[in-house]
């Protein structure tokens, strides 16, 4: 018998929540996400992040500490603020991204395949994954 | 802090929806001076067509449980009665599935921004 083929699924899943403080950074470097997440981790004492690769230039950041739903707006409102005229150049894609799941009323990121891109893999771990990191990492193996 | 995320299944759907067509049809009619005269009759007729939406789910609760009902709905093929159908119960939905989402087909999406 040969091995046995996944079917691959049509739709796209994501890891929603409102418990914390998620982000999508497109069109950077991982240099550039590292330093995002290092100075936003310190100024607003998010213990611990994540950086996942969702595609190429294409990062994702999770950060460890649990907010409230009006906590996690404030600051990611915060963030959008300074990084739509970042110093590259001005970036919409996080201001389009905080806009659509301020709609919402949770955050979404995305956890399975998309089109040709490969499910996101964990590239940068930094301080405390206890929390926030701990339960999305557990979603996206369950959903494996 | 309790312990609940959800994980939200979106893409394009497929499914069969009645559409209201009208055609033309021509029909022979005998005026009052006994003259046969041919005329068009508009009718309206009911169809069922395949159409092509964007639809959300979002199951709320365990991973375990989200992983069964993410099960349910490839065994089944199942998609969203509505565009969104947000704050579901995975639990809730195993047991009741006719309730949030009915037959139809997943297609591939296109690239697009996330809803």
């Amino acid at each position: 018998m040969i091995g046995k083929r996944k079917i691959p699924h049509k739709y796209v899943y994501g890891f929603t929540t409102t418990k914390g403080l998620l982000l999508d950074l497109d069109n950077t470097t991982l240099k550039e996400s590292s330093a995002i997440a290092e100075k936003y981790m310190n100024r607003f004492h998010l213990k611990g992040y994540l950086i996942l690769r969702s595609s190429e230039n294409n990062y994702h950041v999770v950060f460890n500490h649990y907010l409230t739903w009006k906590k996690t707006l404030e600051y990611l409102f915060k963030i959008v603020w300074r990084y739509h005229y970042h110093e590259h150049g001005v970036k919409p894609s996080l201001t389009y991204w905080a806009i659509l799941q301020a709609c919402k009323g949770s955050e979404t990121l995305r956890i399975s395949t998309k089109n040709h891109k490969r499910m996101p893999r964990i590239v940068r771990k930094h301080g405390e994954t206890d929390k926030l990191c701990k339960d999305y990492v557990e979603y996206m193996k369950e959903l494996q | 802090m309790p312990k609940t995320h959800a994980v939200a299944l979106y893409g394009t759907t497929k499914f069969k929806q009645l559409k209201t067509i009208t055609y033309k049809k021509h029909v022979w009619k005998t005026r009052k001076d006994n003259v046969k005269q041919r005329y068009i009759k508009k009718i309206e007729a009911r169809r069922s067509v395949f159409v092509y939406r964007d639809r959300r789910i979002t199951l709320w609760g365990s991973a375990k449980d989200i992983r069964k009902a993410k099960e349910l709905i490839d065994k089944k093929g199942l998609i969203p009665k509505q565009k969104f159908v947000d704050k579901v119960s995975a639990r809730d939905f195993i047991e009741h599935p006719e309730k949030y989402t009915k037959e139809g087909e997943w297609v591939d999406r296109k690239e697009k921004d996330s809803p």
